[in-house]
């Protein structure tokens, strides 16, 4: 791959795919994430002797991934080139209706409040790194997520019960 | 049942939400190839970027002095308020084509209601657009105003090389296969540009949430420019199906602006295409093949499509079907991917093969993503050794969304594979 840094390529092998299932979580959009997750290794690539240097790169990755999504533009339009309909998410099983309604309820969040819950909840990261990395305050972070939740928790009605089954 | 809901749920979330991502295939094999391909243009395009910000900026304040003629801030005329801009000195400097992020979002400001205030504003400028492989400038502001809030966006973009611009290529209204709620007026101005404009929702398939409404002209140069608006605020953002602060015929004069002939100029020249764009297939021969491939005896209605893609709804007395099929050059990269397990983890039966001719074929049958369970969606997606594709789509409805016709669609698999797999494509 002529002169890329040699780590830069197996980083990315290794990560896309859970950069790319992040993105799925915040775009609800399988092409969109793919999109998303090239810009995100586009940039990462661009930096990637100053990134490969970083205490958690990884951290970093995710962090990319996610400004990126929040001024990401919709590129693609059915209007304009459509193409094929993305893979069928739908499950038949009870648990696979219940990832799907999640999705679903997750579609409906804001922008931002999506990015602070796959931060805190798919990254697992506490409050304050959150809040550092989407350059908010602690407190506002832990008012989204908590309205975040409580609207999910709405949507989702009973079938909040099912998922303690799972 | 626990005494604290909010509590237990805040403690199941985590999980849940990390198996509700692993309903999602693996990306694409060629992802971190497209990754860095990305990363090498953006080192290139930032090199250029550094030298010419200067005179960006320099544009910008002369473009916020010329275009504060705002379409919407006048006498109500938005086409007439278009004229005025910084064009003329801009092509004083044949070096300094002066599109850049910001002169896009500018230029989009000033051309939107006097008193209104911006936010979560986005733009691309001569940088190359990765998906359309050319140079596709754009912009994006939300609104607010004491009328309400919308997300605006411009796109402009050329209409891929070799591509015929006819009145029915570009222009037609999309079908209500997808499209079942929207409203879509087609017509031809006065310097031969044909205008669409419409109004549907942001997700439409359905008739309830977030309005999206959209004007967009065509010109007789081949290039696009697209005006989008999203009621409420940014796209997504809403639920409820408010209006938009600007009615379509407002949108219509923003995409008839001048202060968008810089960004006009930079896509049609030379320069502006960087490479050949993805020739797709125009959409009266995708129509004419799948029709001449479709079993005699049916009635065929609601026929509708774009270049590369092609839908109706086909009935053989015993219920409607909708047809849909999308007809894609150069898809090679996703040879990869053209297997069941791409599919894993979905519903219904999938199965893959590779034809005599190398053809690659998978077939699968399941739940329409629209249709909330109830309606059914038979797939074949065959990718040739050359890279053309050619995925046809199937629903027991007259919409990929339902009511429910039928038990079943109306032509079997192998029909749909015929249909897939046919040498006429490639003629």
């Amino acid at each position: 791959m002529g002169n890329i840094p040699l780590d830069f390529e197996e980083f990315a092998t290794a990560r896309s795919g859970q950069l790319f299932r992040a993105g799925c979580v915040l775009t609800g959009d399988w092409y969109l994430a793919e999109d998303l997750v090239q810009e995100t290794l586009g940039k990462l690539y661009q930096s990637w002797r100053r990134v490969s240097q970083l205490e958690s790169p990884v951290a970093y990755a995710n962090t990319v991934l996610v400004h990126t999504y929040l001024s990401h533009r919709r590129l693609r339009r059915s209007s304009e080139q459509p193409l094929a309909s993305p893979p069928d998410l739908r499950q038949s099983d009870r648990d696979g209706a219940l990832r799907v309604a999640l999705l679903d309820g997750l579609a409906t969040l804001s922008a931002r409040d999506r990015a602070v819950l796959v931060l805190r909840y798919w990254e697992d990261r506490s409050v304050e790194e959150t809040a550092e990395a989407l350059h908010l305050s602690v407190g506002a972070v832990r008012t989204q997520s908590h309205r975040a939740l409580q609207r999910l928790r709405t949507i989702l009605g009973d079938q909040v019960w099912d998922l303690a089954g799972q | 049942m626990s005494a604290d809901p909010d509590r237990d749920f805040d403690a199941l979330f985590p999980g849940a939400l990390r198996a509700a991502g692993e309903v999602f295939p693996d990306p694409p094999g060629d992802l971190v190839a497209r990754g860095i391909a990305r990363g090498r243009h953006m080192r290139r395009a930032r090199t250029v970027r550094v030298s010419a910000t200067a005179v960006s900026l320099a544009l910008v304040v002369v473009g916020g002095a010329v275009v504060g003629t705002k379409v919407l801030s006048g006498s109500g005329s938005g086409v007439a308020a278009a004229a005025p801009t910084p064009r003329q000195s801009l092509s004083a400097s044949p070096s300094a084509p002066g599109v850049s992020d910001q002169s896009m979002i500018s230029s989009l400001e000033s051309l939107l209601p006097s008193g209104a205030t911006f936010s979560d504003a986005t733009g691309r400028g001569a940088e190359t657009d990765p998906v359309l492989n050319a140079v596709a400038p754009f912009a994006s502001v939300v609104v607010h105003t004491d009328g309400g809030s919308s997300e605006i966006d411009v796109d402009l973009y050329r209409v891929a090389a070799g591509t015929p611009v006819t009145a029915t290529s570009y222009s037609s209204c999309p079908g209500a296969v997808e499209h079942p709620y929207g409203s879509c007026t087609s017509h031809t101005l006065a310097d031969g540009s044909l205008l669409k404009t419409a109004k549907d929702f942001t997700r439409p398939q359905t008739n309830t949430g977030q309005k999206l409404w959209s004007a967009t002209v065509i010109r007789g140069d081949g290039s696009i420019i697209e005006v989008t608006e999203y009621g409420g605020g940014a796209e997504k953002s809403v639920t409820n199906p408010v209006d938009p602060i600007l009615p379509t015929d407002q949108l219509a004069a923003i995409a008839q602006s001048g202060v968008w002939q810089p960004a006009l100029a930079l896509i049609n020249s030379p320069g502006g295409q960087t490479a050949a764009a993805p020739a797709f297939v125009p959409q009266e021969k995708v129509m004419a093949t799948l029709i001449s491939l479709l079993p005699s005896g049916l009635k065929k209605s609601d026929q509708s499509g774009q270049n590369g893609f092609a839908e109706l709804v086909i009935d053989d007395g015993r219920g409607k079907t909708a047809v849909e099929i999308n007809v894609q050059p150069n898809m090679a990269g996703l040879a990869g991917s053209m297997n069941c397990a791409s599919h894993a983890g979905q519903p219904g039966t999938c199965t893959a093969s590779t034809l005599p001719d190398g053809t690659k074929e998978v077939v699968t049958r399941g739940a329409s993503p629209s249709g909330n369970g109830a309606v059914v969606q038979w797939r074949v997606d065959a990718l040739r050794p050359d890279g053309l594709r050619v995925v046809v789509f199937e629903f027991n409805a007259a919409s990929a969304s339902g009511p429910v016709t039928r038990s079943e669609p109306a032509l079997t698999v192998a029909q749909l594979s015929q249909i897939a797999t046919s040498q006429l494509w490639q003629q």
